[in-house]
This record gives C-alpha cells, structure tokens and sequence, in this order.
C-alpha cells in the first residue's frame, strides 16, 4: 500500500525514464482539463443560476453552495490556469520542432525564452550520500539544447541548481529513485525543502553536526551512509541524460507543491467519533491537480444532469 | 484497489442512471396557447420520465397595447403526460395574445 501510494501521490515519475516523460505529459493533460472544466463549471452555474438557487433552496440544501462552487471553481481555474498555458506552449513547442530544419538551434532558442536560471528545489535525504573516492557528488543536466541544472549533494541535502523556471520536485525524486536502483540500498526523501524548509533545515543541521563529528573523531560514519563508486555514479548520470530532453517541458509546467491528507471520517461530524486518516509529505501535482480535476469534472457532471434532467423536487 | 475503484464508478453509474429513472423531475414543454373567451388555454406537455409541480405564467398582451394582464397557475405533471391549464381572466377582452412561461422548478 505505502508504495503504491508513493508511485500515485508522492513519486508519479520517478521510476523509469519514460514514466518521467508520461508523468509530464499527463500532467500537461491534467492542467488542460482542470483550467476547461473549471471554465465550463462557471459558465453553467451563470447560465443556470436561477435552476441551482431554486433547487438549492428547495431541497434543503444551502444555497452557499452554489456560491462556494462558484469560488472552488474560480480558485482552481487560477491556480491550472498557467499550466493550461504552459501545456499549449508544449504543444506549439512541439509542431515548431516538427517543421523546423535546425531542431537543435530551436531547442536552443526554446531553452533560452525560459530565462535565466535559478535556484530550484531541494529536499532532505534519509541517508547521507558520498562518493567512495570523495569527489563532490555533482551531475549537471545537459542535452543539446544546452544545461537544465545540476543535481548536488552534500550530505543528506540534495538540490537542483541553476534550475529552470524554479526547476521540478519530480526531478530530486527520479534521482534518488535511481541512487536506490543503482546502489540497491533504500534512501528515502524525508522533508521537502518547497513545503517544509524549517524542519528541513533543523534535520540537516543534525545530519551536518553528525558528519564533522565524525571528522573530528576520525571515525566511521556515525549517519546512516550510502557510498557510491565511481561506475555507480556514472550509471545515475546517465539514466539523468535520459530525462534531461524533457526538463525543457517539465519547465513551462508549474509545480505547485503541496502535502496530501486523506480523511475518513467513520462517525461523522458534530459527533467525530472515529476517523480514519492517512497523510503524505508531499502530493505531485498530478496526484494533487489530478484529483482536483476529478472533484471538478464529478461536479461538472452531476450540474449537467441536473440541467437536463431537474431533479424531483417537493411541491 | 484498481478494483475497489472500478466497482465504485460502477456503483456511480447505477447510482446515476437510478437518479434519472426515480428522482428526476418533469421536463414540461409548451405545445399550445391561445384565448378562449375570457379563459386563456395552455396545452403542457411533460417530456420527461418525472413528475412534479410545475409553474405557468400567462401573460396576456392587449392588441391595442398598454399593460400586459399577468396570472400564474401552478399544475403537477405526471411522467410523459399531456395537460390543459386554463386560467380566468376577468378583465380580458379575448382578443390578447397570450405568452406563456413554464418554469420547473417553481419559483
């Protein structure tokens, strides 16, 4: 169960090289019907307005309602809506590659109207990572339109720097899934830097107390520690190599993070009883967007249903 | 767990398909209105398979114009059901032209 929700919730993309690539594409999907259904949520509710106000009023439901779908709606249509426009832009990208005659150069020219880099995204590590001949552990992020960033880690910190349009969370989880595969050892992401950067940097503090102690005592490692060789290292930059082409759309999406806490209450309110809870430490946004965009479409439908087939109402 | 999923949008379905069958209400449609003396006639037809009150508003227009005589009838409609609503106009000449709105649900 717990990987199961890891492969939906957490870490969508972060098995393979190619259900990275589909985790982008079904991402761009995502967002595209969310900001449409949204869209067409608020036009039904303006047109119908007086069927939902008076069904709402006379089968005892509050007529709020209507108005807190009217703001769902409104709210959700704002926060897809530049991953609307960052799934057209992959499209128009996309027909420009086809037609044009230097794919390189307009690769070159799309990697550049992102523009300048910056600081990406960041997560804690269960494990420290170390290389067995002490080399920084560094992989730069190239492909021919030229750098999407570079992956470090120091200690148990890894980040992406010199990333593109804020970089991608999905990215440091494809990482480390990859450092799991290669070295065969469980490394597991413990805090986000995006949602939680205080409890982040209080846990690497510990870790970095942790490393200079050891150094001090010139002992073995006292933190949890994973070695990589150098063909191990060379195995994850290429299977990063792989996924480097699809940084460039991964970058017009947004990444919006979130923490994710399912509820079910057995007894339900006022009384409360029971309820039954699971929590995640961080959503994907295809998990997060794609169950947004379930909620709105299941709303959407039953609107529908509701415009063609009123339902029976008192007299 | 893909099951799970799969049987609970089954049951959605069922569930969808019994709302339309069972609580779904009348979808009244006009066919006719027109003066008959004093009386104005609507004949109401419930396309739908539901049932339940409707509302019908008349709304008679002098020919030599001024304001418009209002009145509105309320009527409940069986499944598929093809109805006359009549309403008396005591002030009406029977020469307007009759407009009718039908509203579901009532207002």
């Amino acid at each position: 169960m717990r990987g199961l929700l890891k492969r939906v919730v957490s870490e969508p993309g972060a098995d393979t090289a190619e259900s990275f690539v589909r985790r982008i594409r079904i991402l761009a999907a995502t967002y595209t019907v969310l900001f449409c259904a949204c869209c067409a949520g608020e036009v039904v509710l303006a047109v119908y307005g007086k069927l939902f106000v008076t069904l709402a009023q006379r089968s005892n439901v509050e007529t709020l309602t209507v108005l807190f779908l009217l703001v769902f709606y409104g709210y959700l249509a704002a926060v897809s809506a530049p991953g609307a426009l960052g799934a057209a832009r992959i499209a128009l990208h996309a027909l420009r590659l086809r037609f044009t005659p230097d794919r390189a150069a307009e690769r070159r020219r799309q990697l550049a109207a992102l523009g300048e880099p910056g600081q990406g995204p960041w997560a804690a590590l269960g494990k420290v990572l170390e290389r067995t001949d002490g080399e920084p552990l560094r992989f730069e992020l190239r492909d021919d339109a030229g750098s999407h960033g570079i992956i470090q880690v120091q200690g148990a910190r890894v980040a992406q720097l010199e990333a593109r349009k804020d970089g991608s969370a999905d990215l440091l989880a494809y990482f480390v899934r990859q450092v799991e595969d290669v070295t065969g050892e469980q490394v597991p992401i413990v805090v986000w830097g995006q949602i939680d950067d205080d409890e982040g940097e209080r846990y690497l503090a510990q870790v970095e107390f942790a490393r200079s102690l050891r150094q001090a005592l010139g002992s073995p490692p006292l933190w949890p520690t994973v070695l990589l060789s150098a063909e191990q290292t060379e195995e994850v930059s290429r299977r990063l190599a792989q996924i480097a082409p699809s940084l460039l759309e991964d970058a017009l999406l947004p990444d919006w993070e979130y923490q994710a806490e399912h509820k079910l209450p057995v007894i339900p309110e006022p009384l409360g009883l029971v309820s039954l809870g699971r929590s995640a430490k961080r959503a994907d946004p295809v998990a997060s967007m794609g169950f947004a965009a379930l909620m709105v479409l299941l709303t959407l439908a039953v609107m529908v249903l509701f415009v063609i087939h009123p339902p029976w109402v008192p007299g | 767990m893909i099951r799970a999923l799969l049987l609970l949008l089954g049951l959605l379905v069922l569930a969808g398909i019994g709302f339309v069958r069972g609580c779904s209400g009348p979808r009244p449609e006009l066919v006719s209105a027109r003066m008959r003396g004093k009386v104005a006639e609507a004949v109401v037809r419930n396309a739908g398979s539901g049932e339940g009150l409707i509302q019908v508003d008349f709304r008679l227009r002098p020919r030599a114009g001024g304001p418009p005589l209002l009145k509105s009838e309320r009527a409940t409609l069986r499944p598929h059901e093809v109805a006359r609503v009549e309403v008396q106009f005591d002030l009406a000449r029977g020469d307007e032209s009759v407009e009718v709105e039908l509203d579901y649900p009532p207002r």
